[in-house]
């Protein structure tokens, strides 16, 4: 772990300044909304990866409670590996709700809509923070069982808020990609947005990298400290 | 700094003016990092808090 963090947290900086030097003087202005539209090199990688990252606690949180019982280690190793990712994409889910009502406000005039996309943006935000909830304060015993559904629900919402802009019509603008004929945009804008979601993909797995194996040692040190009470309790 | 000067301070073409035209996307670039780097500040603590 040690060796792979800073080589890596170079990589990622060299790709975020990097990123950064496209977004902001290498891709050109957008025709209609001039230089607002720069949020979308941001916007579009967050937006993304939340949905990247749910889905790896999706699949941490079903593996979880295939093998709970029959290889507990490996489900340890799991539920650590589903919270670390469920961190990540709250975090990404709350930049793209911060990023979104400060470009709506110059472009649409307003700060925020109860349209489709929006509002179950909104809904994913809020049940990935119930989950977070859940694992802080349920009473300990079936708490990671318990989260794992939350999980596996909760991700239910993730494909309603990618399709949302395909199945209504809605503010948010129509899908660039995969979007039908009609959709696009200029290669140059592509190739900012492509840096920067490769900048910010970087930086995701360092942070769940380095918050898995925090989570590792803090298990760890709960297994030492039940070990050390059942001892003393059957010395007394 | 005489009136004068913050007037030309002030007027359209500053760095005042050109910030403020670009507000929303400097807010939105400096939030993202902000909530990002508070994220990786807090897993860094927490990190240090189960290493020792």
């Amino acid at each position: 772990m040690k060796k792979l963090f800073y080589p890596w947290l170079a990589v990622t900086v060299a790709l975020a300044i990097y990123g950064f030097m496209q977004a902001w003087y290498i891709a050109p202005t957008e025709a209609t909304m001039g230089n607002i539209q720069r949020i979308f090199y941001y916007h579009f990688a967050a937006g993304n990866l939340l949905c990247l990252f749910f889905f790896a606690n999706f699949v941490a949180s079903i593996w979880y409670l295939v093998v709970r019982r029959s290889n507990p280690e490996r489900a340890q190793k799991l539920d650590a590996f589903a919270l670390a990712n469920a961190e990540m994409g709250t975090i990404f889910c709350a930049t793209v709700l911060i990023q979104g009502p400060l470009w709506a406000r110059p472009v649409w005039g307003i700060w925020w809509t109860w349209d489709e996309r929006l509002t179950s943006t909104l809904v994913l935000f809020l049940i990935y923070v119930a989950y977070l909830m859940v694992r802080r304060f349920a009473i300990a015993g079936q708490t990671q069982t318990l989260a794992a559904v939350v999980a596996i629900f909760g991700f239910l919402d993730v494909p309603i808020v990618y399709m949302s802009i395909r199945w209504w019509r809605t503010q948010h603008p129509s899908p660039v990609i995969f979007g039908g004929p009609n959709s696009g945009l200029d290669p140059r804008i592509w190739t900012a947005a492509f840096w920067n979601l490769g900048a910010w993909l970087a930086w995701g797995i360092l942070l769940v990298g380095v918050r898995y194996y925090g989570l590792r040692r803090e298990q760890a040190q709960q297994q030492r400290k039940a070990v050390a009470q059942v001892l003393m309790e059957t010395a007394r | 700094m005489s009136l004068l000067t913050l007037a030309i301070f002030l007027q359209d073409g500053s760095p005042y003016w050109a910030a403020m035209k670009h507000r929303h996307l400097i807010l939105a670039f400096v939030l993202t990092w902000f909530v990002q780097l508070g994220y990786a500040a807090w897993i860094w603590r927490r990190w240090r808090r189960a290493s020792s």
